[in-house]
């Protein structure tokens, strides 16, 4: 077992190092770089020149990808060329955002996928389970901007009742933060809970079926005491394994929804970023999405492994 | 702004201030003092070193104008107002000004104001390594007299010498403290002898600054606090404004305008400036551009009226010349929309046009391309757009490998270094490629007239020269605007778009 | 971005989960109606993009400087097919209105359908079969084949698509052949990992092992013995890919990505999405068409699977 969590680490270092070094030689490829955006509209050939051999772009891309990973081992992400800010810094300040939507679009999600599944598989077959059932299929077949553009059409435009778009961090209260962000986590509950729900509910029928159920049953405990504190513990393994998958979707930040909503997250600092050929800022955020993603992939597969030592020899290589 | 009526318009702090004065007390109530406001800003910023961030853009301008002060700053008359400086002399026929600075101010970070913080700020400006001195090039240098004493020398004598130091767009008139400088610190944490102090900047999201009692003026600060918002998004914005989470903002979306005039609880501040917000660079190195008729013939395809609907639901006028709210040239023999003569002109030429203009991918920039080529094709031209992002977009116009490409003139305080720039033959900045011996002689003359009425004529025959030869195609002038809640009070016109706060106070305000 | 096309994976995974753990069976008595709406609705579509040509009504990028915003049933005078000159003008009705540059919605939205299947059948393909081909080689010969094969899946995987996308299309430049290839690649992974889940239940199955015994070659087996049992599965899983790709045409339209010389449905989202408050058709209009075909492509993968269950039992 040591070994083979051991391998699977070493391999997912690797996988890291791929990433960033393929991220490092594709941005280094594309055309134009940030010298045309620090010098703007009014620059010269010549200025321009001068700041790209100041910033150090005339040299190899291996040798400044040699460079990063210098000074990355010394903990140092290096700063942005656009605006000097330390990357570090940069990153830290948009975490918040990122999280704040990772972490309550999950929890929507769950709120309308445990009672949904635990009702449906409770009553499966019946009206309200086929109804529920149509309902996920047709919702998950919503593109997610397209969700937030409905929900911004009705709760924003139409009702008024929540701000279209924007951000208010939690300095500016607690209600004023929620605000901002229920429309956005919305946008991707909406669509998520759907796959949760199903894994629950399916999940959840085969639990229902297990003798202890059966006993609980026959001791006369309510079907709510015994749906809530026996079935759901053990029905909600793939549920979390699903909900890992889901959050490691997100940890680079649902780009499009932050960019819809104007939320200043890591997406967002992400592919400003490339824009503005900030390689800086670029590798500092691919290196913390791939780890994360990776991190949080690694956690998903020990979860299998715990859950079905099965694949402990069949997984080795997967 | 000319020399001459510069020498008759300036005026001791102490007669300014009473000037000012007059003047709130003339246009509305007395400021109160108190309270805070939100300020919306397009982008986040990126530094306030001139020679780190190098460029000052419209976001970051409204930012430094309330912590660093300028020598002079320009009334809503266009006059020079004395701020830092006390005076300014022109010597040796105008080839160096002798300028004198205020005696009793001190930076935020208690550095005394004087002439060698002011000669620190502008030797490094006119280094090269300052990538806004193009429009500089006449300044060859500064020197300290004495203590509260400079001297500007110049290559010649030069026109729009004062209005350099007073124009409150790009980083050369503000003035830094020397110790932020040269501690490195003043680019994430400037430092100035303006109205507010920095008090914090949280990246991508939030740039607060708080009253500075020490202030040297009397009109300000009237404010706590103003926090600057970054939201990029201009409907965003718009919408923070209509719910009360921001007191201003500016913008240059038709459709944003339009709901923004809609809404009662907003003021509307517009304001005529000049330059282009949108301009078609026509290369004339290549081919078919290169024939004179091809670029008229375009023009005349082009449909500026309609322009002006589609792209800014005719927020924006069409314009004949660049200069704006400047000058009046009247129609500078300007190309109107005439399918007909256009058609004469390509039949003229002879043989198929066909070319690529290269737009950005934002919607404003498909929105051009394809407008631009659903008129190309009712001439009969084939216009092949190639999308590409901002960088590109200007890597390509600067190292010529465009045939057509959209751009801007800025709008700033005299177009003459702009349009030499832009269309002398030896230019390091002529993207357009146009070469005419008769440009070349027009702009080199209007560089070294000072006198007002004979440099406008001459502008106006570099208007109309450029009309003629049609190296560019204009959409739209440049009209500023900016809405605010109307709790906000004490804004100045919107001078070169920009937002200026320093005056600024709320009526909630004690 | 970066989240849609980590979602080729965890559709991947999350649709694994939900097929294995049996979550179908008590809406199957339904099946024909919702089988063959899809179909019909998917076949319109196709013939719409296919005949965009030919129907009498002006060109997408037609603008009728005269019928801007025009709401739907409004008339104006256009150039029927290919503009010539602006005598050739007729009375058109644009049934779905204009959008704010006077463009005709519905031939907006045939023209788009083209790019919007385009992308949507071509790209899986390319990950199909270099996926697929990859996942059956590693699920069969396993060994460094295999362990080489993850490494490169999970770098992908790994590796924020939009990064990608955007050296694609900033570099080569937004065509529809590049981001039918660039999309190709990255859902090469996913097919990967149901191919070599696949391939590994049925490797050890015993009319394998049958055919082995018989001196079958490698090659043989895997084409005849395990391909046809691999395919299925796939193809299905392809269907809800597809319906995944045509919403990653729009994200991308929203970035400013996507094929900018042709009209898209995303791309006409995106453009809509300004007016959304005074003319919010704009917007919705080819939002519902998107909706339509991902749910149809969707209703047909998860009915498609129902029948390979069926025969799967049989067997």
């Amino acid at each position: 077992m040591a070994k083979f969590v051991t391998l699977k680490l070493l391999r997912l270092i690797g996988v890291v190092f791929a990433v960033s070094a393929l991220t490092f030689v594709m941005v280094a490829m594309l055309p134009a770089d940030i010298a045309y955006d620090i010098a703007g509209q009014d620059a010269t050939p010549a200025q321009i020149e001068a700041i790209r051999a100041e910033l150090g772009l005339d040299q190899n891309v291996l040798v400044r990808y040699g460079h990063w990973l210098m000074s990355l081992a010394q903990g140092d992400m290096g700063r942005s060329f656009r605006s000097d800010e330390p990357v570090l810094d940069a990153i830290w300040s948009r975490l918040p955002v990122t999280i704040e939507l990772l972490v309550l679009s999950q929890v929507f999600a769950l709120l309308l996928a445990i009672p949904a599944g635990v009702y449906c598989a409770y009553r499966a077959g019946s009206r309200f389970d086929r109804v529920l059932g149509s309902t996920g299929f047709g919702m998950i077949s919503v593109p997610t901007f397209v969700l937030a553009i409905v929900l911004i059409y009705l709760f924003a435009l139409r009702l008024e009742w929540l701000p279209a778009t924007g951000y208010e961090p939690f300095s500016e209260g607690v209600w004023a933060n929620l605000r901002t962000f229920v429309l956005p986590s919305l946008s991707i509950a909406l669509v998520e809970w759907v796959p949760l729900m199903r894994t629950l509910r399916s999940d959840m029928i085969a639990t229902l079926k297990e003798d202890f159920i059966s006993m609980a049953k026959a001791k006369g405990l309510p079907a709510w005491r015994i749906l809530t504190r026996h079935a759901l513990r053990p029905s909600s393994f793939t549920l979390i394994t699903i909900l890992g998958l889901q959050i490691g979707g997100l940890i680079g930040g649902a780009l499009i929804i932050e960019t819809i909503f104007a939320l200043p997250g890591i997406g967002r600092l992400l592919i400003n970023a490339i824009y503005a050929r900030d390689y800086m800022i670029v590798q500092g955020c691919i290196l913390f999405i791939a780890v994360g993603y990776v991190v949080i992939n690694f956690v998903v597969d020990m979860l299998y492994v715990a859950l079905d030592p099965r694949i402990r020899t069949a997984g080795a290589g997967g | 702004m000319t020399a001459r009526q510069f020498f008759s318009g300036v005026l001791g702090g102490a007669v300014l201030g009473t000037f000012l004065l007059v003047c709130a007390g003339a246009n509305a109530e007395e400021p109160k003092r108190g309270g805070s406001i939100t300020v919306g800003l397009e982008t986040d910023l990126r530094g306030f070193d001139p020679i780190k961030a190098r460029v000052l853009g419209n976001s970051a301008a409204t930012v430094i104008n309330v912590i660093q002060d300028r020598l002079f700053d320009v009334d809503e008359e266009g006059n020079l107002v004395a701020m830092l400086a006390t005076g300014a002399e022109q010597e040796e026929g105008g080839t160096s000004w002798l300028i004198t600075l205020r005696t009793d101010v001190t930076f935020h970070d208690g550095t005394p104001f004087n002439a060698d913080a002011v000669v620190a700020h502008w030797t490094r400006i006119l280094s090269p390594s300052y990538v806004g001195g193009i429009f500089l090039q006449p300044m060859e240098g500064i020197e300290k007299v004495d203590e509260f004493t400079v001297r500007f020398h110049l290559d010649h004598a030069w026109g729009p010498f004062a209005g350099s130091l007073a124009t409150p767009i790009g980083f050369a008139p503000y003035i830094p403290s020397p110790r932020a400088v040269s501690d490195d610190t003043q680019n994430r944490h400037p430092v100035g002898t303006g109205p507010y102090m920095f008090k914090e900047w949280r990246s991508g999201d939030r740039f607060v600054v708080v009253a500075n009692p020490n202030y040297w003026g009397d009109d300000g600060p009237h404010l706590d606090e103003i926090t600057f918002r970054f939201l990029p998004d201009q409907q965003t914005r718009l919408a923070s404004l209509q719910s009360g989470d921001i007191d201003v903002m500016w913008m240059d979306r038709g459709t944003t305008i339009r709901s923004a005039q809609k809404d009662d609880s907003l003021d509307e501040h517009d304001t005529l400036g000049n330059g282009s917000l949108i301009i078609f660079l026509l290369n004339g190195s290549k081919p078919p551009l290169d024939d004179l008729r091809v670029r008229q013939a375009l023009s005349h395809a082009w449909d500026q009226t309609l322009a002006m609907k589609v792209f800014y639901r005719n927020t924006q006028t069409e314009i004949t010349h660049p200069y704006g709210s400047l000058l009046d040239c009247g129609e500078a023999g300007y190309r109107a929309h005439d399918i007909e003569k256009a058609k004469q002109l390509l039949a003229d030429y002879g043989q198929p046009v066909a070319f690529e203009m290269i737009h950005t991918t934002t919607p404003r920039g498909r929105e051009v391309g394809q407008l631009m080529q659903q008129l190309f094709k009712r001439v009969g031209v084939t216009l092949n757009l190639k999308p590409v992002d901002q960088l590109q977009l200007r890597q390509r116009v600067f190292t010529n490998n465009y045939e057509m490409s959209g751009w801007r003139i800025g709008d700033i305080p005299d177009q003459g270094p702009q349009l030499f720039g832009l269309f002398h033959s030896k230019s390091g900045y002529n993207i357009t490629k146009y070469r005419a011996a008769e440009m070349d002689a027009l702009l080199e003359q209007q560089r070294l007239l000072t006198d007002a009425e004979a440099r406008g004529e001459l502008l106006c025959r570099i208007a109309e020269t450029i009309n003629r030869d049609a190296p560019i195609l204009y959409a739209g002038g440049r009209r500023h605007y900016a809405f605010t809640r109307q709790r906000l009070k004490g804004l100045p016109a919107l001078a070169y778009g920009l937002i200026r706060l320093g005056h600024a106070w709320v009526t909630d305000g004690k | 971005m970066s989240r849609s096309i980590h979602g080729f994976e965890r559709r991947a995974r999350v649709a694994e989960a939900v097929a294995s753990s049996g979550a179908r069976g008590a809406r199957r008595r339904k099946l024909n109606v919702m089988l063959w709406l899809p179909i019909a609705w998917i076949a319109f579509v196709f013939g719409c993009a296919l005949s965009a040509d030919w129907w009498p009504m002006p060109e997408p990028d037609y603008m009728d400087f005269l019928s801007q915003g025009a709401p739907p049933g409004t008339t104006g005078e256009v150039p029927i097919g290919a503009f010539e000159s602006s005598e050739g003008l007729e009375h058109y009705v644009f049934w779905l209105g204009t959008d704010m540059m006077g463009r005709d919605i519905v031939s907006r939205l045939m023209f788009g359908a083209r790019v919007s299947l385009t992308l949507g059948l071509l790209a899986p393909l390319i990950g199909l079969v270099i996926g697929g081909g990859l996942g059956m080689a590693a699920g069969y010969w396993r060994g460094m084949l295999e362990a080489t094969a993850v490494g490169v899946t999970d770098t992908i995987l790994a590796f924020p698509g939009i990064v990608l996308l955007l050296a694609i299309v900033f570099y080569l430049g937004g065509s529809l052949l590049n981001l039918t290839l660039a999309l190709g690649f990255l859902t090469v992974p996913a097919f990967y990992r149901v191919a070599r889940a696949n391939t590994l239940t049925y490797a050890e199955r015993e009319f394998v092992t049958a055919a082995k015994a018989m001196g079958a070659s490698d090659v043989s087996i895997l084409a005849r013995e395990i391909l046809p049992n691999v395919i299925m599965p796939m193809l299905v899983y392809a269907l809800l890919i597809v319906a995944l790709l045509i919403v990653v045409e729009g994200v991308l339209s929203f970035l400013g990505l996507s094929v900018p010389t042709a009209p898209s449905w995303g791309g006409m989202i995106a453009e809509g999405r300004e007016y959304l408050d005074e003319h919010p058709r704009l917007c919705f209009v080819p939002a519902f068409v998107m909706f339509l075909t991902v749910l149809s492509f969707n209703l047909l993968g998860d009915r498609l699977r129902g029948l390979t269950d069926v025969r799967e039992s049989n067997i």
